[in-house]
């Protein structure tokens, strides 16, 4: 089942910056809707839920999710260490469901970055200093429409102002290709067979 | 805090076999023994020894099923109950429709697959993070993977323990492999000893609020010196179980004699001639001479006393005897003060120590052993909370032990409530809930906001601190409670 667009080698849209380090899953999808069905989640909706919604339910105007403003963003620019915290897979199901294609930011909680690059949704890795000169071009201009080109790893903005992301080959494949982890290991079966009877015989402790 | 950073990276790729190893580390002795094989941008492909998977991987049960793929080999691989295991009345079952739906998916998942399923009625049940340990499914030098985030603390035994995600998951129970980002290593010595009163939730959130809440970098931290020798088993396990909190990607404190007598005899360790084999291999677990760490970081356990947390991010912890930081605006921002002050509701410059608090929970995967309950029940022996609290043993096992030292009734008699084993309010969910605006001292590892229901307020301390607060109703050091015996 796959619910989410590969990348193409170029994608282009517009941005929105979500403040603080460390930014935590349980934020990004609170533990009560983590449980709810796949395919009727509606896991989008719920993306920054208690920072999006008083506990009466009414929205709270100031968050960047809630601005008219910053309304069809596909990238999300965040802070160091975005998404740490609690595994749960959601968090990226939350994040794609709201529309949001790529999440730029310096660096990732790991679970969240090994899910991300398995199901689509891009996690580029840049310097503290250019999510400050991105964000400050998203909040001055917000429609501002900035560049990904995967094949050269650059982010660009139209006012000419652009650097390079962090990404590792496998990643890339898997964010360009969508091919799953089950396919890449197919080339590797006689490797995996072969590990598999020497570590038998090497630790056999864990076989008895 | 002494701190030093190097900038080269992991070392080169190869072949398993093919290579004559470089110096390494513990992780890479524990990466190398397990590699099938390497990428050239340093992925590779890692040999999985165990799966543990909590309710909400029920979700893999879709994927194996459109895929048509098998389990080939469904003894190392478990299900567990613990986020959604019912804290009392375990007879009657849950009530919710959410819950019996998840639970009913667990059920197929493990008939469908042969998969071991610990049920909360199994007397094996509990938070895999407790129970694996303690049952020697977990076994120094294994590379064990999980569903749930705080798979560092199975480093407190000597295993690397990685977190994964619902597709890494289906590729394990397919193919007993994961694939892997290139890691690196960090150490973190700490010297002298832990002070009488200091516990290991001390040191454990001492060294976040020292390395920051991102400080781990995605790295293994790997754990020497003297106070982490010193340091039991379950402390171990609290200091590497809080690490994930820090930004690790995993912790280890390599096995030594502590770690090798821990596994003697326990239900699934090895025995006879298989036990010589595995305490060969676990001997091989030190770091080589000049193995490579990208940082080191020097602590001091001396420097330790009670700590609590104060705000919603994991670094926002301090002394006992500290107050409430002042908002610092360096460059870019206040590192998140200003939100938390606001969130739990409190003032620069005031004293933690005396805060009023509403409720305490005792428990979770980070403080939810038999020796933590132990230490609280020492401190409540003989004494009456004067706030509402609970207390949850982190396996079915622990409960029982407890049960067997009659810890229970300390806890029951200083008016506390007694659950079952599992993850309780320390995932504010379902049955267990901190109201809005109340204030909770709390053995857990997460003060984030919500974490223990929609606008709960953690303050996150180790269990003598919590039992501590229980008996005052206030946020209080016990090292000025006198232990009755």
């Amino acid at each position: 089942m796959s619910l989410s667009n590969w990348m193409t080698e170029e994608l282009t849209g517009s941005a929105v910056y979500v403040s603080g380090t460390d930014i935590d899953t349980d934020q990004i999808i609170p533990g009560r809707f983590v449980y709810r069905p796949r395919d009727e989640g509606k896991f989008g909706n719920h993306l920054f839920y208690d920072q999006r919604f008083t506990l009466d339910g009414n929205i709270i105007e100031e968050h960047p999710l809630n601005d008219p403003t910053f309304a069809g963003a596909t990238i999300l620019i965040a802070d160091e260490n975005f998404a740490c915290g609690s595994a749960r897979t959601q968090a990226v199901w939350a994040v794609q469901d709201y529309g949001v294609k790529v999440v730029i930011a310096p660096s990732f909680g790991a679970v969240f970055k090994s899910n991300a690059v398995r199901l689509g949704l891009a996690p580029l890795a840049v310097t503290q200093e250019d999510v400050c000169e991105l964000r400050s071009i998203v909040q001055s201009v917000p429609e501002e429409i900035i560049t990904v080109d995967f094949r050269s790893r650059r982010i660009s903005t139209g006012v000419g102002w652009s650097t390079g992301f962090v990404l590792s080959d496998l990643n890339l494949r898997r964010l360009l290709t969508g091919v799953d982890d089950l396919t890449i290991t197919e080339a590797y079966k006689a490797d995996l067979e072969a590990f598999e009877t020497q570590y038998i015989d090497r630790m056999p402790w864990l076989f008895g | 805090m002494t701190h030093e950073q190097t900038l080269t990276d992991e070392h080169a790729p190869s072949r398993h076999g093919q290579s004559q190893p470089e110096p390494m580390t513990v992780c890479q002795k524990i990466l190398h023994n397990h590699r099938i094989v390497s990428q050239t941008d340093g992925s590779q492909l890692l040999h999985v020894d165990r799966i543990y998977m909590d309710e909400s991987a029920y979700n893999c049960l879709f994927q194996l099923r459109e895929k048509g793929l098998t389990v080939p080999r469904p003894a190392d691989k478990y299900l567990m109950v613990s986020h959604l295991a019912p804290t009392f009345d375990r007879a009657a079952g849950p009530t919710d429709p959410e819950i019996k739906r998840v639970f009913a998916l667990l059920d197929e998942f493990a008939s469908e697959y042969g998969i071991d399923v610990l049920r909360y009625d199994d007397d094996r049940q509990g938070i895999y993070h407790v129970v694996a340990p303690e049952r020697g499914i977990t076994l120094p030098g294994l590379i064990v993977t999980g569903t749930d985030s705080h798979m560092t603390s199975h480093g407190g035994v000597g295993a690397l323990g990685i977190s994964v995600g619902y597709d890494e998951a289906v590729h394990i129970l397919n193919t007993n492999a994961l694939w892997q980002d290139p890691r690196s290593s960090m150490a973190i010595h700490i010297i002298g000893n832990l002070p009488a009163g200091s516990a290991p939730k001390d040191l454990a959130l001492y060294t976040i609020s020292q390395i920051g809440a991102h400080g781990g970098h995605g790295h293994c931290i790997e754990f020497f010196g003297p106070a982490v020798d010193a340091l039991g088993i379950e402390g171990r396990m609290t200091l590497c179980n809080m690490m994930l909190e820090a930004g690790a990607w995993a912790a280890i404190v390599p096995p030594d004699h502590k770690t090798i007598r821990y596994f003697e005899g326990l239900p699934n360790s090895p025995k006879g001639e298989l036990w010589n084999q595995a305490e060969a291999y676990w001997g091989t677990l030190r770091p080589d001479p000049d193995a490579h760490y990208v940082e080191t970081v020097t602590l001091d356990a001396a420097d330790v006393v009670p700590m609590v947390s104060w705000g919603i991010k994991p670094d926002q912890v301090i002394p006992i005897h500290e107050q409430i930081p002042e908002v610092q605006v360096d460059g870019d921002g206040d590192n998140g003060i200003t939100e938390a002050l606001r969130y739990m509701n409190l003032k620069s410059g005031m004293p933690i120590e005396g805060l009023k608090i509403d409720q305490v929970f005792i428990g979770s995967c980070t403080n939810g052993r038999i020796e933590d309950l132990r230490v609280a029940s020492d401190i409540l022996r003989g004494r009456k909370a004067v706030v509402p609290g609970l207390v949850t043993p982190g396996s079915t096992a622990v409960r029982i032990q407890a049960e067997k030292e009659g810890i229970d009734r300390v806890f029951l008699d200083a008016g506390l409530l007694w659950g079952e084993a599992g993850c309780s309010l320390c995932f504010g969910h379902h049955d267990s809930v901190v109201s809005p605006g109340n204030r909770c001292a709390s053995t857990t590892n997460r003060s984030f906001p919500g974490r223990q229901g929609p606008g709960s307020m953690t303050h996150l301390m180790s269990p003598a601190m919590v039992a501590a607060a229980s008996i005052t109703g206030k946020i209080t050091d016990v090292r000025k409670l006198r232990v009755i015996r």
